[in-house]
C-alpha cells in the first residue's frame, strides 16, 4: 500500500491540527445544530462548540452535512421568518 | 402558527392527540429542507427525498430523548435529515468501490513534486512527506493504515465502516488514534504542529475561508 504526495500533503496538515481529544460524527451531529445557530446569529461560540468547529476541518463528510445545513437555514429563514 | 422548540417533542410524544398534524408538519418541513441541501445532487429526485424525509422521521423519534433545547428543534430535526441523506447518497455513489481495490490502486510516488518557486519550502514539504511515509509504516497498525488510505481517498466513513465491520465512530476514532501517532513522532523526531502547520501554510483552513 502507498500513498499519494497530495494524499500525505493532505495528513501531515491534518496531524498538525489534531487534538488528545475530539468529537467524532455522532458528537458532533449532537451539537452541530446549536454550532450553526451560532455562526448565522453571529452568538459567541463556546468552548464546547469549538470542538465542532475542530471537527468540521477535520471530517469532510461532517462539513458537507453542516455547509447543507447552514443553507437549508437560510433559505427557511427567508421563506419563513417564523421558523422554530 | 409554527410550534416552538418546546412544543415539538410534546407534540411528537406518542400519547399526543396531535401527534398525526405534528408529524405531517415535520415531513413537509423535511422535505423542503432536502429538496434545498440536495438540490443539484447526482441520484437526490423526488422518491430518494420522500424515502429520506420518511426514515429520518424514524430517527428524529428515536432520538427524541437526547433533544436539550439548545437549538431550534427544526434545526436539530434537520440536521439529522442531512446525516440521513448524505450517508444513502455516499452508499450509492460508493457501492461499487472496495476498500481492497483502493489498496491495489498505483499512486504517484510521494517524492514526486511539483517544480516551485520557493525551492526551501518545497524541500521542507518534501521532507515531512518522506518522513511521513516512515512513520506510516512503522508507527500505524495495518487497520489504521487502510482506514486513513480510504479516508484519504475521500471514501466516506460510513462506507468504510460497512466494508471494515465497524461503525463510524469507531472508523472516526481509528483515524484519529493514527493521527496521535503520527503526531507524537513527529514530536519525537523534534517538529512541532506549528513546524508542520507552517510548512504547508499556503493551504487554507476551510472554515475560515
Amino acid at each position: 500500500m502507498s500513498f499519494t504526495s497530495e494524499q500525505i500533503s493532505n495528513l501531515v496538515r491534518q496531524v498538525g491540527i489534531t487534538r488528545d481529544s475530539e468529537l467524532n460524527c455522532n458528537e458532533c451531529l449532537h451539537h452541530v445544530a446549536e454550532f450553526a445557530e451560532c455562526e448565522l446569529t453571529g452568538r459567541q461560540v463556546t468552548e464546547a462548540l469549538e470542538a465542532v468547529r475542530h471537527h468540521l476541518t477535520l471530517c469532510i463528510e461532517c462539513k458537507e452535512e453542516y455547509d447543507e445545513l447552514l443553507k437549508v437555514l437560510r433559505a427557511l429563514d427567508d421563506s419563513s421568518p417564523a421558523a422554530s | 402558527m409554527t410550534p416552538s422548540s418546546h412544543e415539538w417533542p410534546a407534540r411528537l410524544a406518542p400519547a399526543c392527540i396531535d401527534r398525526d398534524a405534528a408529524l405531517a408538519e415535520l415531513r413537509t418541513l423535511l422535505i423542503k429542507g432536502l429538496h434545498t441541501g440536495l438540490s443539484g445532487r447526482a441520484g437526490a429526485d423526488e422518491g430518494f427525498i420522500e424515502d429520506v424525509a420518511q426514515m429520518s422521521l424514524v430517527r428524529i423519534l428515536d432520538h427524541l430523548p437526547s433533544f436539550e433545547g439548545r437549538s431550534a428543534f427544526t434545526t436539530w430535526a434537520l440536521a439529522i435529515a442531512l446525516r440521513v441523506a448524505f450517508i444513502e447518497l455516499r452508499r450509492k455513489h460508493w457501492n461499487d468501490v472496495s476498500l481492497d481495490a483502493l489498496k491495489e490502486q498505483n499512486p504517484d510516488h510521494a517524492d514526486a513534486t511539483e517544480p516551485s518557486p520557493d525551492p526551501l519550502g518545497q524541500a521542507s514539504r518534501a521532507s515531512l512527506i518522506t518522513m511521513m511515509h516512515r512513520l506510516i509504516q512503522r508507527e500505524l497498525t495495518p487497520l489504521q493504515r487502510d482506514v486513513l488510505l480510504a479516508e484519504l481517498n475521500a471514501m466516506p466513513q460510513d462506507e468504510i465502516a460497512t466494508q471494515l465491520g465497524r461503525t463510524r465512530n469507531t472508523i472516526y476514532k481509528l483515524g484519529h488514534d493514527a493521527r496521535r501517532a503520527l503526531k507524537r513522532a513527529f514530536e519525537a523526531a523534534g517538529y512541532t504542529a506549528a513546524d508542520v502547520l507552517g510548512v504547508f501554510a499556503e493551504t487554507s483552513n476551510p472554515l475560515s475561508s
